[in-house]
Order: C-alpha cells, then sequence, then structure tokens
C-alpha cells in the first residue's frame, strides 16, 4: 500500500497541475468582423450656386490598414461600400468634369473609422480641379533588383497637368529628411506657415518667373539622380543617359555629370552628396523657388507639389497635410519597383489614394 | 499463423506505422498485429493500458529509417510543390519487472520541401484562417529530432497508471526570399489511469500540450522583406523591414475514456471511447514590451467517439467499426475583440474489416472498406464568404501475406480511395491509388522487414505522386 501511495502522489501532482493548466480558455465575441458599410455620396456645386450634382461613374478608393479598395460611383453618386472589415478608412473620389476632361473632379474624407455592423453614411463635396501644374508623376527611389547596394538610377519624373506651357526656371527639388527633434521632415514646426527639415535642396537653373526652361502641356521631363546607363552597371538597373535632367552637385569632387544633360544644381555649400532619396522613407518637395531660404523652413505657398512615401500603411506621417494629405504606398529596397501617380498627374492631395505602386520604373511615360 | 504473425509492441504505431502495415495496403484493422488488436494503449492512446498491452511482450529494440517522397500539384497553395522527408527512429521496449514498462523512442527526421509558394509557416493551415506568408517561392530545409517516452505501472491487480510524454524540436530554414528560420517545438504530456473489472478495462486520460513556433525572417544581402498576416483569404497587413518576426503559440487539451471488453478466450473484443479535445492558437506581434500582443486566436473545440467489436478465431477475423467526429471553430480578431470566422466539420463513417488465413498455404489475406461521410459549414466573416459542403468518401484496400522457407513473408497490396470533397486542398473527387509491397524476414531473435509503397493521387485535372519506403529492423 505504502508503494501504492508513493505511486499515487506524483500521478496526482501531475493530474492537478494539467487540470489548473486546462482552465486558459478563450471566450468567442459577440460580434463580426466584415459587417461594417460605408455609404458615400459624391456631389459637387456644377453651378457655384450651392446647386450640388452627384458625381457619376467617379472612382473610389478606399485605404485604410488592409490596403487600397476601389469602387464605383452609380449615376446618383452613391458608392455602397458594404462587407467591410473594421477599421479607419481614407476614401478618396475622382470623377471627370462632365464637359471638359481637362478638369477633374476631386474629394476626399480622411480616417472615416467604422465598427462592427455600423452602417456609415457620409457626403463627400468633390471640388472641380483644373490639370493645374506641374506634379511629382512618379518616383524610382529602391533601386533595381541586386544585391550590391546598388540604387544610383534613382530618378524622379515631372509632368505638367495643366493645358498650357509651365516653366521650371528657379524651381527647387527638395529632400526633407531633418527636423527629426521635432515633428519630423516635412512637418509644420511652430505653426509659422513653412516646412522644416529640408537635406538636399536642389535648383533649376533661372530665376523664378522666369520663362527660359519650359515643360510643354502632357510633357514628363525625367531627373535623375545621375543621367548614365546604370544597366551598364548592374543589368537590371535602368538606363537615364536620356534624362532630361540630371542632379549635379557642383560641390561634390567626384559627383558624375553627363554634359550633354543639363543640370539642376545643389544650394546648400555643406552638402557633398548627390541628390539621394531613402529608399523606402521620405518626403520629396518641388517649389517654385520664391521661397530660397531653405534653413527656416519652405513656405507652404509656394510648393508645387509634395510627396511622402513610407514602406507601410502604418508608418507614422510627418509631411504637412496641406502638401500631402497621406503618403504614397512604397516598395521594400532594391526591388525595381516605382510610385506612380494612378493617371498623369492625378492629384486629389493625398498620395496614399493618388499613387500606385509599378512592378517596373516607367520614366518619361504613364 | 496470422493474425498469427503478430508480435511486435503495440507502441511503435502511435507515431510509427510499422513496415507490415506500410507493406499490406494499409488495412487499419484487418490483420491483427499488435499493432491492430484492441488494446487499451491501443484504442486511444491512454497509456495506463501500455502495461497491459505489453505485459505479454519481451524487451526489443528496434531501428526503422523510412524515406517519403511527394510531388505534384496537387496541393495546397502554400504547401510544397514537391518534398522528401527521411525518418530514422530508434525504439526500445523495457519490460521492468513484472508491473512496470517502460517504452523509449529517439528520432531525427530531415525535411526537403522545394518551390514552397509564400508560405513562412511550417504549419501553415494549423491556425484556422490565420495565416503569415511572404511574397516569394523558395524551397525550405527542416531538422527535427524527437524523443518520447512511456511509462506506465499496476499499482494493484485491478488499476494502473501510466505517464506518456514527447518533445519535439523543429529548425527550419528557407533557402531564399525572406530567409525565415523557424524554431518550432512541442511538447505533451498525458496522464492515465484505467480500472480492470474481470474482463472489461475501464480507462481515462487527461492530456496537454504546448508549442510555439518562432519565425524570424530576415532579408537576404541589402534586401528588405516583406510579411503578411492574414486574417481570412483576401485581408491582410503588411509589415516591412530588413528582420520581422511572429510567434505563434499552440495548445491543446484532451479528456478521454474509453472501455474495453475482452471475452475469456479472446473471440470476442470490444471498446467505445470518447475523447474531448480542445486546441488554441493564437498568432502574436512583437511589441517593445516582454510579452507579445496577439494578434488572432483561433479556438476548436472536437468531440468523437467511436464503437468497435471485432469477432476472431486463430484463422479468421472480423471487425466492424462506427466513428463520429464534430468539430467548431471559431477564429478572432484578439485586438478588435471581433469575430473573423467560424466553422464546423462533422464525418460520420463505418469500417468493415476482415481477414483469412488459409493454413495449408501458410497465406493471409484481408479486405477493408471504410465508407463516410462528412460536411462542412464555414462561415469567413470577414471576407462574406459562406459555404456549406457535404459528400462522401470510401475507401478500399486489401493486403496479402504468404510465409515461405518459414522465415520468409512476402506481403502485397493496394488501396483505392475516392473523396468527394478533399479537406487537405479543397479540391472535389480526389481518388487516390496505391500498390505496396515488402517482405519480412525471421531470424531466431531478428526481425527484418522491408516495405515499399507508392501512390497517385489525382482530380480530372490534377495530380500527385508519392513514394515511400521502410527498414524496420527489429532486436528482441
Amino acid at each position: 500500500m505504502r508503494q501504492a501511495a508513493e505511486h499515487i502522489s506524483p500521478v496526482a501532482f501531475f493530474l492537478a497541475v494539467l487540470s489548473i493548466s486546462a482552465c486558459e480558455l478563450g471566450t468567442k465575441p459577440d460580434l463580426k468582423d466584415g459587417t461594417a458599410q460605408l455609404n458615400i455620396v459624391a456631389v459637387w456645386d456644377s453651378t457655384g450656386q450651392n446647386h450640388l450634382m452627384p458625381v457619376r461613374n467617379a472612382q473610389v478608393y478606399l485605404s485604410s490598414e488592409y490596403g487600397i479598395m476601389l469602387f464605383r460611383t452609380d449615376d446618383f453618386g452613391r458608392a455602397v461600400m458594404a462587407n467591410l472589415p473594421v477599421s479607419s478608412y481614407d476614401v478618396g473620389v475622382q470623377g471627370r468634369h462632365p464637359i471638359d476632361p481637362q478638369i477633374a473632379l476631386l474629394g476626399s474624407l480622411e480616417r472615416l473609422s467604422v465598427a462592427a455592423n455600423q452602417r456609415r453614411e457620409d457626403t463627400i463635396y468633390v471640388s472641380p480641379v483644373p490639370r493645374s501644374g506641374i506634379v511629382i508623376n512618379e518616383i524610382y527611389v529602391c533601386g533595381p533588383i541586386n544585391n550590391a547596394f546598388f540604387f544610383y538610377d534613382q530618378y524622379l519624373e515631372l509632368y505638367n497637368a495643366s493645358d498650357s506651357v509651365r516653366y521650371l526656371d528657379g524651381v527647387m527639388v527638395m529632400r526633407f529628411s531633418g527636423n527629426r527633434d521635432g515633428r519630423g521632415p516635412g512637418a509644420d514646426e511652430g505653426d509659422d506657415g513653412d516646412i522644416d527639415g529640408a537635406t538636399y535642396v536642389f535648383r533649376f537653373p533661372g530665376t523664378p518667373g522666369g520663362n527660359q526652361y519650359p515643360i510643354q502641356p502632357g510633357e514628363f521631363l525625367v531627373l535623375a539622380q545621375d543621367a548614365i546607363n546604370h544597366s551598364q552597371v548592374i543589368s537590371s538597373a535602368i538606363n537615364l543617359e536620356n534624362a532630361d535632367w540630371e542632379f549635379f552637385n557642383q560641390f561634390s569632387p567626384n559627383d558624375v555629370d553627363n554634359p550633354n544633360v543639363p543640370n539642376i544644381l545643389n544650394m546648400r555649400p555643406d552638402r557633398p552628396q548627390d541628390f539621394i532619396l531613402n529608399l523606402v522613407s521620405d518626403v520629396v518637395i518641388l517649389s517654385d523657388g520664391r521661397d530660397s531660404v531653405w534653413a527656416d523652413g519652405i513656405d507652404i505657398s509656394t510648393i508645387l507639389d509634395g510627396v511622402e512615401y513610407q514602406p507601410t500603411t502604418t508608418a507614422p506621417k510627418t509631411l504637412d497635410s496641406r502638401v500631402d494629405r497621406g503618403f504614397a504606398l512604397g516598395p521594400s529596397q532594391y526591388e525595381g519597383k516605382s510610385m506612380q501617380r494612378r493617371e498623369p498627374g492625378y492629384d486629389t492631395n493625398n498620395s496614399t489614394l493618388d499613387f500606385r505602386m509599378l512592378d517596373r520604373p516607367t520614366p518619361k511615360r504613364q | 499463423m496470422t493474425v498469427l504473425f503478430a508480435g511486435l509492441t503495440n507502441a511503435q504505431d502511435r507515431l510509427y506505422p510499422t513496415a507490415r502495415f506500410n507493406a499490406l495496403g494499409r488495412t487499419k484493422w484487418a490483420f491483427v498485429d499488435s499493432l491492430v488488436q484492441l488494446g487499451a494503449f491501443r484504442l486511444n492512446q491512454n497509456p495506463a493500458g501500455f502495461i497491459a498491452d505489453t505485459k505479454t511482450l519481451s524487451n526489443m529494440l528496434r531501428f526503422v529509417p523510412q524515406f517519403y517522397s511527394e510531388n505534384g500539384d496537387l496541393r495546397r497553395r502554400l504547401d510544397a510543390e514537391a518534398q522528401w522527408t527521411s525518418e530514422n527512429n530508434v525504439e526500445q521496449l523495457i519490460a521492468l519487472g513484472s508491473d512496470k514498462v517502460f517504452f523509449g523512442s529517439a528520432n531525427f527526421n530531415y525535411e526537403k520541401r522545394a518551390r514552397v509558394a509564400n508560405a513562412v509557416q511550417l504549419f501553415p493551415y494549423h491556425a484556422g484562417p490565420f495565416y503569415i506568408t511572404d511574397d516569394t517561392v523558395s524551397g525550405a530545409k527542416l531538422q527535427q529530432p524527437e524523443i518520447y517516452a512511456i511509462y506506465s505501472f499496476s499499482l494493484s491487480e485491478q488499476i494502473s497508471f501510466g505517464i506518456e510524454g514527447g518533445y519535439r524540436l523543429i529548425d527550419a530554414l528557407r533557402f531564399i526570399g525572406s530567409s525565415a528560420r523557424t524554431i518550432d517545438r512541442h511538447l505533451n504530456v498525458c496522464a492515465g489511469v484505467m480500472y480492470q473489472m474481470n474482463t472489461v478495462y475501464i480507462g481515462t486520460l487527461f492530456e496537454i500540450e504546448d508549442g510555439q513556433e518562432k519565425i524570424d525572417a530576415r532579408g537576404v544581402d541589402v534586401f528588405n522583406i516583406s510579411l503578411r498576416k492574414f486574417r481570412g483569404n483576401r485581408f491582410s497587413t503588411v509589415a516591412i523591414g530588413s528582420t520581422l518576426n511572429s510567434l505563434t503559440k499552440r495548445r491543446a487539451y484532451r479528456w478521454g475514456a474509453e472501455a474495453i471488453y475482452k471475452s475469456e478466450n479472446s473471440m470476442i473484443e470490444g471498446g467505445i471511447v470518447a475523447n474531448l479535445r480542445r486546441r488554441n492558437f493564437s498568432i502574436g506581434v512583437p511589441s517593445s514590451g516582454l510579452v507579445d500582443i496577439e494578434d488572432t486566436f483561433t479556438n476548436q473545440e472536437q468531440l468523437s467517439a467511436s464503437g468497435i467489436v471485432r469477432r476472431q478465431t486463430p484463422t479468421n477475423n472480423l471487425t466492424a467499426m462506427v466513428s463520429f467526429e464534430r468539430a467548431n471553430t471559431w477564429g478572432s480578431l484578439s485586438r478588435r475583440n471581433l469575430l473573423l470566422a467560424e466553422w464546423t466539420l462533422n464525418e460520420v463513417y463505418a469500417t468493415i474489416s476482415g481477414a483469412q488465413a488459409i493454413p495449408a498455404t501458410n497465406t493471409l489475406f484481408g479486405i477493408e472498406l471504410i465508407v463516410g461521410t462528412r460536411s462542412m459549414d464555414s462561415s469567413l466573416y470577414i471576407d462574406n464568404q459562406f459555404t456549406q459542403r457535404q459528400a462522401l468518401w470510401t475507401r478500399v484496400s486489401a493486403g496479402i501475406e504468404q510465409k515461405t522457407f518459414q522465415t520468409l513473408l512476402l506481403r502485397l497490396g493496394i488501396g483505392f480511395s475516392k473523396n468527394g470533397i478533399d479537406v487537405v486542398t479543397g479540391v472535389d473527387n480526389v481518388e487516390q491509388l496505391e500498390f505496396t509491397g515488402g517482405f519480412g524476414l525471421l531470424f531466431k531473435k531478428t526481425l527484418i522487414e522491408v516495405a515499399v509503397s507508392n501512390h497517385v493521387r489525382r482530380t480530372a485535372q490534377l495530380k500527385r505522386n508519392g513514394l515511400m519506403a521502410t527498414l524496420q529492423v527489429t532486436f528482441y
């Protein structure tokens, strides 16, 4: 009997431990995901006298942690977006002006939170936006597919979305990656109407307001970091020897310069590097050059276009929302992909909705 | 004969179908040996019954190297297009006097997987609707040591106890892409008690399993990698970086009970078994603290029951069995406390199996038929997908064993099955045809057995081929 008891005691102890462990149980939630609904009506004031018209057959972009979903409005300007996962959504609408195809009807709402079993309804008032000017149409920064740390075939593509000739004289191209101690790159530190953190500041020749360096309506211009044939170095890299402009740092002893391609020059003598953008996350600003004192921030009213890009939808946004209300979703480094506007010059001032990722860069074309 | 070629121990079949089983068409109940006897351990893996099942056996040592390969298109989307597995098992049974027995095994598996699309988790379908992927196709290799032991002892003539435990470690590495390294560990412990009243055994057991899979993915050279956490089939979140990690935790509990009847002369045997099992899976996301934040959670409750009866004589046997299984599963998004998916699987099947020995020719043959029905009711709420399916499945198998020269056993088998719904691949009307064969060589204290098999699983459009070879050397 004593022998039996010796056997029983460890077994009983073991069973007791197992039973206690078994008490950890999950509780089934009552509410189901996939039951949220967003009903959007897109309208615009066609006469300027508060006469609202539905925006028919417009594209509706829904952006959240799950990526971007596309819908369309019906004849009444409605988009019924049912069976959505619970999340916070940015909604963008892009329609065509019924008479003038050069005018886009653009509008958006941001951070619409929708809960389980909730049907949320809202109205988006869109505005007619003439394709008004020069925009950053494509950003290629991640580098080609390679394992040699090669990313020198970076380029930006500009596009004249207006119906008239525009000029690049004195226009500034900037990278904002400073202001890390404050609210971040591109934030309006001090709320004084400018954005802070410019690290690279390059400038087209000429003076603001000049008319020596035109960009025609509907024209694409490629601004290359180095305007050479990079595919001779890395086979998967891009040939940029026919780029329209080249960033050249005249303060650098060894920056590459293609004599056949005009230069965009550095304004900061303290920066000996070429115009290099971060491969996965950065802020790019194009301004008309009237405010060239970058040290105290660039006046927002002089900015022609600005784009922030990030690798994930959950990354913190820093660029002032008056310049860009979202950020483009970019590729990982060395993936050989680029970010491009959904349509040439398509600009709702929200890069999350305006940009999409391309498997291959398309310099000088959509 | 038989019925009579019995003679090994019960325990091997816990993880290991024997070479004999593999060679005889994988007929589960027809060929009576220690593998398929209605033992107190065999029927429900109750370690308390191990002493009763093995008290007539002598000590033995067994080596079982085994090779398995499979390739083809008929697979799930996260499965490998081809895989090769080498298993090497060493087992030993030691009788510790008349009232205690110990069984231990050590196993080392090496597995290669080729052209695995997107899967980062080793077992991407274990966690219900949720899984983690990357965006690449690559191969992977897995190394898996495992140990397992049973200790069973009698307290008295009527009462016995047993403890069973196993620990498995998998070290896996993807060749390219995310180059994800996965460390998977799994522990199971089971304790049981059994009471014998004359010809009836009544037992109960409690088992706990605990495991986790830690994925450490990093970009090769200078590449960033991206990991997607799917919440259903359509919606996923993505994380991008040079190094990413994730943790999947598993826990399971099983409570089981069984009653077994054996007539005095063992002509009639029967048993009923019931098990209630609860499984939990959770996928975590790394946090700055010590504890990961739970992202998704899956709970499964499974009830299974079966009844079996067998009549056997020295030259033949007939077995009938009815089984039922129901599994209810739900998955939730923990952070928002929302139900993402829910599904139920019901299965009922009947087995009839028999074998006949012809002593004049030293021949034994057996045949087995299984007919079942399976129904599934799936609600993927987040995807707005609702599915109800029901279908029949059947399997028929047969085998023949011929003893010659008193020392040589020749074995052949065939198996055919048809599934209205293959719950593994998700496609309809999957047929599998399998041919098996092998031999056994009996020496005074040594048994050498070899089994080979080839199977083809196909639908009208897709096909997958498999090959298995087993060598089994047993020293008594």
